[in-house]
């Protein structure tokens, strides 16, 4: 059934918000991968069978990653008269007094964490109340969300839905405020669209950091009838699994930004390229799009306007080259996932020769949301020059590994705060804020903010995640991890690249060995700028960090291992 | 126009050239190893390296398909060039050290050895991707290209198997640079068996791409011609006739003309598939003359001429 304009849409997101707070029961289970590993299929079985054994109207639900990964899995209660509850590291035991207790109308009190009485609705204003009808079904005595530690210092703007939807119901993404942003876009010009971009300064979450509206800017000025929109979910990095969250739990807050996208700089196909480490994400993505299709969201003459934009959802092969625009516009075309020099520049000259803009699938979730609500809503979060919020895998080290979105700016001390600290009796050695590409900085820049260009001055990078690593982790041996990790990633077509990682690692594995000798740290050290200078792409120009960064930090360790003691 | 900076000296020059072509237009050397000016550039050496400085803003790039830009700033010899050329120099040596174009342009940007601590290989293949350029886009067979990724590429034939595609002309061999690639000719291949065995006659042997080709005979002396896989190619793609490449070169007869029978019509020189056929003026008088170095000896003058003053 095809949404003929935005009246319509507003009527099916008002019939739809009862899906949400429905008359009868809804329970929502944790289901993307955090969940089904463990175990979230058996408890849903366990759930539905103990709803049938004991009569209870009750719709179960399937939803994506709220980002505490540690609690999983996660089970919500929408229950009439009371506020919306939410249980961690609930197993398939613990579903018989859960059902009972909703049958009886009490509240099970093991594994509750936090209630949620009201759900803002980012993109309309509007919210979702779960209200009670008296004063005692309230439990006051149980946390609210806003005020749980775990989500207090967050805000969530890319990650507004995942948790909360049926990452497969287009209609639930629509009660949520969902393809409003893009109503709204439709009724502007693209220069007006470019500059609500630009005045966001929302740069590209990918790691580079590129101003976005600057790029949309370029691609709307090329010459050109076919331009294309490439949303980049080629997530390789080996410590974070932002993409697959984001397209495991919403994958529709990418597709909003990418028909945006193309509506602003006048393009008629979009491809969203999804790595085959995320099988989940990959099907999901292809049914938002097939249901985004059902209901004339993409396709000719999307909400009543003359715009028609059509979307293909891509398997990558997982190379964590592919992560990089040239490369991956590369693989697209059915070649060799190997980057191409720039000029030209993809904006002039991309897809199949065509202009074309690859955006960052995060960057393309806040989209909707700084329509919606302006460019000057989304700059007053965050800091000067680094607004709006960044999506975090916190790993490594920390209490609760979790995925989490802060506000740009925010010290990172705080942020890791937020995942319960170093666990008990450790101590924070240094931090790795880029992946294996951003190299490592010492324990003391947990005082630095989170920030594209307080991180590139420190010498690293702003990437989708922070590595916590303790004084139980020898700098030489994650060095050694992660030049073995660009020596399965390199493309092979820079001798500066293909052969230096090579060499490095040999040394690297030799030092590790116990075989280190006196010169070794200085030829690293040697090859580094060259190294760098020489190679086409971001991957060989950042590899050297690698070996930067831990011998200007983490010397000690280095001699260590070369003077034969460890 | 464009006006540029090299090295301190201003130059002027078209809009779409690379910085490599504008350099060695003006005298100015920067080595190379994967560059050839009848191919695109690739970029894969990283030794035509130079810094850019565009603006405010300077990076290091190749310069092989670098395209100028008005008040663009290049300079081919500061220490982080050299310091690019040096390494690329050592990762070679280290990984091809026996290839004689390898310790050549090691001489010339200066690098005796590999740094010791670099283990060796014996590779000869430094994957410039020059073969595979070639037999694209010059000859256009399409028979090789790289397999595998990173740290494994090399290049190579579909599966590593005798190849379909490969019309057996050699010109792999002829611009690979470190001489890698191989191709022999055997008189006169047999298959021995218990029984017996089989003669297949003259072949060439593509060694590096494990294909064999039969070589067409000349009519004439028996002696191989080249590739019949090379010479159907070479008939499909140019629309030539059948009987074309009949004879060898020591065996083709030229056309004589009788200039007195000749009128000047220029029916042969309409008809010569080769362009070995033209009409000259001779003291006040047209007639047909012939440029031996373009005929292929098809003979199809002779059967053209309305005089039959072709023989």
């Amino acid at each position: 059934m095809k949404i003929k304009d935005e009246g319509e849409l507003k009527k099916i997101s008002e019939q739809a918000k009862s899906m949400l707070a429905p008359s009868e029961v809804r329970i929502q289970i944790g289901a993307a991968t955090c969940g089904l590993a463990k175990r979230a299929k058996a408890l849903k079985e366990a759930i539905a069978s103990e709803v049938k054994k004991l009569k209870v109207k009750a719709q179960i639900v399937e939803v994506g990653c709220n980002g505490m990964c540690y609690q999983e899995p996660i089970v919500e209660v929408i229950q009439k008269g009371k506020p919306k509850l939410t249980y961690g590291a609930m197993t398939a035991e613990k579903a018989v007094p859960l059902v009972k207790a909703i049958k009886d109308g009490t509240t099970m009190r093991e594994n509750l964490l936090f209630k949620t009485e009201r759900e803002e609705i980012l993109t309309t204003g509007e919210s979702i109340g779960y209200l009670s009808d008296q004063a005692s079904g309230s439990l006051p005595e149980i946390t609210e969300f806003n005020k749980y530690p775990f989500y207090q210092k967050q805000k969530k703007v890319v990650l507004r839905n995942s948790g909360r939807i049926d990452p497969m119901s287009i209609e639930e993404y629509i009660a949520c405020g969902g393809y409003r942003g893009l109503a709204k876009a439709l009724r502007m010009s693209a220069q007006e669209i470019i500059k609500e971009v630009t005045d966001s300064g929302l740069r590209g979450r990918g790691g580079a950091g590129f101003p976005t509206g600057a790029k949309w800017k370029a691609c709307q000025e090329a010459k050109g009838e076919t331009k294309y929109i490439v949303a980049n979910g080629s997530e390789g990095d080996p410590d974070i699994g932002m993409h697959r969250s984001m397209l495991e739990g919403d994958p529709h807050s990418v597709l909003e930004g990418m028909i945006i996208a193309a509506y602003a700089v006048g393009a008629s196909k979009g491809y969203l390229y999804v790595s085959n480490n995320y099988p989940l994400a990959f099907m999901r993505s292809k049914e938002a799009v097939r249901q985004a299709k059902e209901y004339g969201l993409l396709g000719e003459t999307i909400l009543g306007s003359g715009f028609n934009f059509e979307v293909e959802v891509d398997e990558g092969g997982g190379a964590y080259v592919c992560g990089e625009e040239t490369a991956l516009i590369s693989s697209l075309e059915g070649n060799y996932g190997e980057p191409k020099p720039r000029p030209p520049f993809p904006a002039q000259k991309g897809l199949w020769g065509k202009p074309t803009v690859v955006n960052n699938i995060e960057t393309l979730a806040n989209i909707p949301v700084i329509i919606a609500k302006g460019g000057s809503w989304f700059s007053s979060i965050g800091i000067k020059g680094n607004t709006g919020t960044k999506v975090i895998s916190l790993s490594g080290s920390i209490t609760h590994p979790c995925l989490i979105e802060v506000p740009l700016g925010m010290k990172i001390k705080e942020i890791i705060e937020i995942g319960g600290g170093v666990p008990e009796g450790k101590k924070c050695k240094a931090l790795a804020t880029g992946g294996p590409s951003g190299g490592v900085l010492p324990a003391q820049s947990t005082s630095l903010p989170l920030s594209y260009d307080e991180l590139s001055r420190a010498g690293s990078l702003l990437g989708s995640g922070i590595t916590v690593i303790d004084e139980d982790t020898n700098m030489v041996d994650l060095a050694h991890y992660f030049l073995s990790f660009f020596k399965e990633e390199t493309c092979g077509k820079c001798t500066t690249c293909r052969e230096g990682v090579k060499k490095m690692y040999e040394i690297l594995y030799e030092i590790c060995q116990g075989h280190g000798e006196d010169g070794d740290l200085a030829l690293l050290e040697r090859m580094s700028q060259p190294m760098s200078d020489g190679s086409l792409c971001a991957l060989g120009k950042t590899v050297p960090r690698v070996v930067t960064s831990t011998i200007k930090h983490f010397k000690k360790d280095y001699e260590a291992y070369i003077k034969g003691k460890k | 126009m464009i006006t540029l900076t090299i090295n301190g000296k201003q130059v002027n020059a078209q809009e779409g050239k690379t910085i490599l072509e504008v350099a060695r237009d003006n005298g100015i050397y920067i080595p190379s190893l994967c560059y050839n000016e009848a191919l695109a550039p690739a970029g894969n050496c990283r030794l035509c390296t130079v810094e850019v400085t565009i603006g405010n803003r300077t990076t290091l790039e190749t310069s092989c398909n670098y395209p100028i830009l008005e008040g663009m700033v290049v300079k081919t010899d500061s220490q982080r060039v050299s310091a690019v050329r040096q390494l690329v120099m050592e990762l070679l040596l280290a990984r091809c050290p026996n290839p004689k174009k390898v310790k050549e342009v090691a001489e010339e940007v200066g690098v005796e050895a590999p740094p010791l601590r670099f283990s060796l290989e014996n590779e000869y293949c430094i994957l410039c991707g020059l073969c595979v350029r070639t037999c694209t886009e010059v000859v256009q067979a399409y028979a090789l290209d790289f397999e595998g990724s990173g740290v494994n590429k090399r290049v190579t034939v579909p599966f590593n198997e005798a190849s379909q595609d490969c019309i057996g002309c050699g010109s792999c061999v002829f611009i690979c640079p470190t001489q890698v690639i191989k191709m022999r000719e055997i008189e006169n291949a047999k298959v021995i068996y218990p029984e017996g065995e089989d003669n297949l006659g003259p072949q060439r042997m593509m060694q590096s791409w494990k294909t064999e080709l039969n070589l067409t005979k000349c009519k004439e002396c028996g002696n191989p011609i080249a590739p019949e896989k090379q010479l159907t190619w070479l008939r499909e793609k140019m629309l030539l006739p059948l009987d074309f490449f009949t004879y060898c070169q020591t065996c083709r007869t030229y056309p004589h003309i009788d200039e007195e029978k000749c009128l000047g019509c220029g029916g042969c020189a309409d008809n010569c598939p080769c362009g070995a056929l033209e009409l000259k003026e001779e003291d006040d008088e047209i007639k047909a003359n012939c440029y031996t170095v373009n005929c292929t000896g098809c003979r199809i003058c002779v059967d053209i001429c309305p005089r039959d003053a072709i023989s």
